[in-house]
Formats: structure tokens, C-alpha cells, sequence
């Protein structure tokens, strides 16, 4: 991983000479369809999604040295990578967990990716899925959820996930003198994205005046400001760059965990600028040289707040741009085509990882209906996890390090 | 010297006072710890004023079983003793409204919370 830097992020630099030969690249992915009830539980999801992805890459689970497990809500289980390895028959050397919120999925992929650069890992199996929506009443989930707050000096208030992003909201708006109306926009075009794929929990277009007339949830986010809680899994298998011409390389990580709690949290920089500037930086490109881009949108404002600490739009314009269509299919911007976490669902970690897989699958041609005109080359994945507290970020680029543009 | 300071003696543990810290460096913060986040310098608890501006602030709509509750004001205080807490509120208090956070008995959740009043500016 880069230096953290600070400031913008500047042109395309060099590629790092250190990360040339040692490239992890994913050379599978899986995802299931997103909905209300799938029927299944925590543990039959993350199988799915993983028989998916293994099969992508042509490998059976015992050739996996390597399963690495997010946290399901519903489980609650306090060794989910053993569970799932003895399901699947993978006798891994390695088999362990990991709880960074929404940001576990890229997290995952980022240990994965180190563990397959030096060579303690071959090949890598990274799931994340949940029966989140079917599998605990609405109240068990939001009152677990709500844990990412402060338990005694916040939750105790009565604060909840939306209440948290709320607040950002407000400041957020306050600070550039905008109207709720501007976020709507960003909501608008993750529908318009979920209603080409099939596995979206939510297909059915929505105009700003839907988005406007919602319920009010935690004010100013209304109900189509937030996202829904859905079961769903998704996989990924990561090994060595020689996976061919379908395998596209993971070419750079960052990080930044700053805060926990909103209370404590720098609003005029959350992380996430840090985070994806070493990510960039480690790849060699800047924001100029992305085609694409996967962006974690659990709320309308957790959207906008990323997309302009990262740099892609100045700060107070991500809805406004979203409006102009900077982030449609044929915008400059390709974002979230599968509909994001606003739209295809959001399962947890398996939410935070179906852009992942979506930017893969455009990468390499795949998407059927949803495939850009012109194929991606490279990406910024970026999650966070809690209240915009922990942050990965990740550059995919479906050539290896170092291969000219 | 080790050990974590109880924070006992406030609304968190039932007691009608508003707490934050500060260290002998003269950080100050209001999530409790045992040392200093910025320094790792001792720790000392001190009662705030309360007088302080509304930094963010949400109206909460509740539907506990489908059912829709009155909303709660939930907002983000800066104090003017150089401490961030959360606090209820007037549902739809104004980003910038001066405020007096106090320790007052919540019918709703039957216990003590810190709530912000506004005062005349
Ligand atoms: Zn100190």
C-alpha cells in the first residue's frame, strides 16, 4: 500500500517499479440476485455465491488455500471463515473472519490481495452474504446496526444508522447551501442502473418527486435516500496475475480508519480522500485515468460525501452532476451500473462487494445489457463501514501492472 | 499509573450531570477514556457549561413494529468549552441556533439525556 497522502490527487504518475511481477488478480466472482426473502439462510447464501465464483475461475474449493468471511448479523458467529471452508470441503490453510461494516468486503480483498503479493497465499476465497431482510425482524436489524454508534453517549439518544447519516446530511447541506432535492438525483440514477439487471431488488424507475414525496425516514434523508436490507452473497477468488485473459488485476490499495463514532468524526475530511489517494497513487493513475467506478452508497449523502472527498466531483456538486448524467452508462463516470446498494440491494458485506463484482464484469465484456459501449479498463472501488469511518479503496485494472495504456 | 477512571457520576449512570474531559495538555473531548487520545496524558472529568451552537442536527421518524412515533430531534452540539456531544432536541432546530445542553428526565426512553434548549442569541 502507498504513503496516505493529502491534498488533490494529481495527474497519472509512474508505475510503482516494486509492484511489477507480483500481481494478485481476481479470476472469479460471484453474486446472487438481492431480494426480500431468498429463502435461505446466512450460510446456504455465501455458499452460492462462492460455488459461483469458483466455478468462474475453473477451481474446486479443496484448490483454495485461503477463505477469508465477512460477519453476517444474522449469525453472529464467532469463526464464519471455518464454518463456510468445512461446508465447502475447502480445508484451507488459512480461514478467519473480518468486521469493518460496510467496508468488509474491499477489506477482504485488500488482505487477500497482500497475502497472494508475498507469496503466503496462492489463492484466495472472499465471501460476504446474509439472510439480513428475512432472517431477524426489521427492528433486530436496525437496533444491531445502530452499534456502530457510541452505545452509551449515542444509542442511548435513540440514534439509529439513518439518524447517524442524517446528521451528515444536514451539515452537509447546510454547508453548501443546497435543498434535499439535489441528493434525489443520486438515487434517481442508481434505479435507472438496477432496472437493467435482473438481480436488483428494486427495478422500477423513480423520478426526484418520488424521492421528495418518500416518507420521511431520519430528516433530510427520506425513505428512497436510503438503502434497503435485502439477503444476498457475493464471492470473489483472488490468485497470482497469471490467470488469463479474463483475470483482472487488483493494482492498488488504500486505507484509513480516522474515527468510530460521528461524534468524533472530522467532517471537513472523513478518510476517504486519504484512502483512495494511496490506492491511486500505488496504481499509478489518477482520477482522470478512471473509466468506471464502484462507490458505496448505503445513503444518497454517504454517495455524494465520497464521490467529493475522492475527488471525482468538486464538493457540494455530486447531485447536481448526477443530474447532468456524469454517472450514467454513457456518462463520463460510469457508476454503479448494477444499481448500488440504493437500488440492487444492500446485504451487508455481500452489498459492499456487488460493485466489486459488477466493475469485474465490465472489465472484462461480460455485462450482456448493461456492457459499456466501450470496455473499462480501469476502476476505483471505494466502501466505507460504520459512520464513514473505516475506508478501503481499490484500483482494478484489467491489464497487469505495467502494461502501457 | 494503570487502570481505566470509572465514569461514574453522570446521565450515562443515572445522575442528573453532563460530563466531558480534558487532559493537563489541555486536549478536550467527551467520549470517555482512561488516558488522553491525543497525548496519553492522564485524565481529569470536568461539567461543561452546556452553552454551546447546533453543529448538525436530523428529525428522527421512529416506526417501532410499523408503527410511526412522534419524531425525536437528534443533534450534534459544539460546546463552547471545546467539546462535540450528541444531544435531543427540537425536532427541526436550525444548523447555528445557540443552545443550552442540559441533563433532563426523557418520558419517552424513562431515563436521563442531555437535551439542547435554545436560548435567545
Ligand atoms: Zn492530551
Amino acid at each position: 500500500m502507498g504513503q496516505r497522502r493529502s491534498g488533490p490527487i494529481g495527474e497519472t504518475e509512474a508505475v510503482p517499479q516494486e509492484r511489477k511481477g507480483d500481481d494478485a488478480s481476481i479470476i472469479g466472482v460471484g453474486l446472487t440476485p438481492f431480494s426480500r426473502d431468498s429463502g435461505l439462510s446466512a450460510l446456504e447464501l455465501q455458499a452460492d455465491a462462492a460455488y459461483q465464483a469458483l466455478d468462474d475461475a475453473g477451481l474446486g474449493a479443496p484448490e483454495v488455500d485461503t477463505v477469508i468471511t465477512g460477519y453476517a448479523t444474522t449469525v453472529n458467529h464467532i469463526m464464519p471463515g471455518n464454518v463456510l471452508a468445512e461446508y465447502l470441503g475447502a480445508k484451507p490453510e488459512r480461514a478467519f473472519g473480518m468486521n469493518v461494516g460496510g467496508a468488509t468486503g474491499l477489506a477482504m480483498l485488500a488482505e487477500a490481495a497482500r497475502l497472494v503479493r508475498s507469496g503466503d497465499a496462492r489463492t484466495v476465497l472472499v465471501v460476504g452474504g446474509e439472510n439480513r431482510a428475512s432472517g431477524q425482524t426489521r427492528d433486530a436489524a436496525i437496533a444491531t446496526l445502530a452499534q456502530v454508534g457510541h452505545a452509551s453517549h449515542e444509542v442511548a439518544l435513540g440514534a439509529n444508522i439513518p439518524a447517524y447519516y442524517a446528521l451528515l446530511a444536514s451539515e452537509y447541506l447546510h454547508r453548501h447551501g443546497l435543498e434535499r432535492s439535489e441528493l434525489a438525483a443520486l438515487a434517481v440514477q442508481m434505479r435507472t442502473h438496477a432496472a437493467e439487471h435482473p438481480g436488483a431488488q428494486f427495478r422500477t424507475p423513480i423520478t426526484v418527486d418520488d424521492v421528495l414525496a418518500a416518507p420521511p425516514i431520519a430528516e433530510p434523508l427520506g425513505l428512497l435516500d436510503c438503502c434497503p436490507m435485502s439477503d444476498g452473497a457475493a464471492a470473489v477468488v483472488i490468485s497470482r496475475g497469471d490467470g488469463g485473459v479474463r483475470a483482472v488485476t487488483i493494482a492498488g490499495l488504500g486505507q484509513a480508519n480516522d474515527h468510530q463514532h460521528v461524534s468524533e468524526a472530522d467532517f471537513s475530511a472523513f478518510g476517504a480522500g486519504a484512502s483512495a489517494g494511496s490506492a491511486l497513487a500505488e496504481a499509478g493513475v489518477g482520477v482522470e485515468g478512471l473509466d468506471i467506478l464502484g462507490i458505496y452508497d448505503s445513503f444518497t449523502i454517504t454517495l455524494a460525501l465520497l464521490l467529493e472527498e475522492i475527488g471525482i466531483v468538486d464538493p457540494g456538486t455530486a447531485g447536481t452532476r448526477a443530474a447532468e448524467g456524469l454517472f450514467a452508462a454513457d456518462g463520463r463516470f460510469p457508476l454503479n451500473l448494477h444499481g448500488g446498494l440504493l437500488s440492487y440491494g444492500h446485504s451487508g458485506v455481500a452489498g459492499g462487494m456487488a460493485h466489486l463484482v459488477e466493475m469485474v464484469t465490465q472489465m472484462r465484456g461480460e455485462a450482456a445489457n448493461r456492457q459499456l459501449s466501450t470496455r473499462p479498463r480501469r476502476g476505483l472501488l471505494h466502501a466505507d463501514g460504520g459512520v464513514l469511518s473505516a475506508h478501503v479503496s481499490v484500483v482494478l485494472d484489467r491489464e497487469p501492472t505495467g502494461a502501457g495504456a | 499509573m494503570t487502570g481505566a477512571i470509572p465514569m461514574t457520576g453522570d446521565w450515562t449512570t443515572g445522575e442528573p450531570i453532563l460530563l466531558a474531559q480534558r487532559c493537563a495538555a489541555g486536549h478536550r473531548w467527551y467520549l470517555p477514556r482512561a488516558r488522553c487520545p491525543v497525548c496519553s496524558e492522564a485524565v481529569e472529568s470536568f461539567e461543561p457549561t452546556g452553552a454551546g451552537t447546533v453543529f448538525a442536527e436530523t428529525s428522527l421518524h421512529r416506526r417501532s413494529s410499523g408503527r410511526d412515533t412522534e419524531a425525536v430531534g437528534i443533534a450534534l452540539i459544539d460546546l463552547d468549552d471545546g467539546v462535540r456531544l450528541m444531544a435531543r432536541c427540537r425536532p427541526g432546530t436550525r444548523i447555528g441556533t445557540r443552545v443550552h445542553v442540559s441533563i433532563v428526565f426523557d418520558e419517552g426512553s424513562q431515563r436521563l439525556l442531555p437535551s439542547a434548549e435554545e436560548v435567545a442569541a
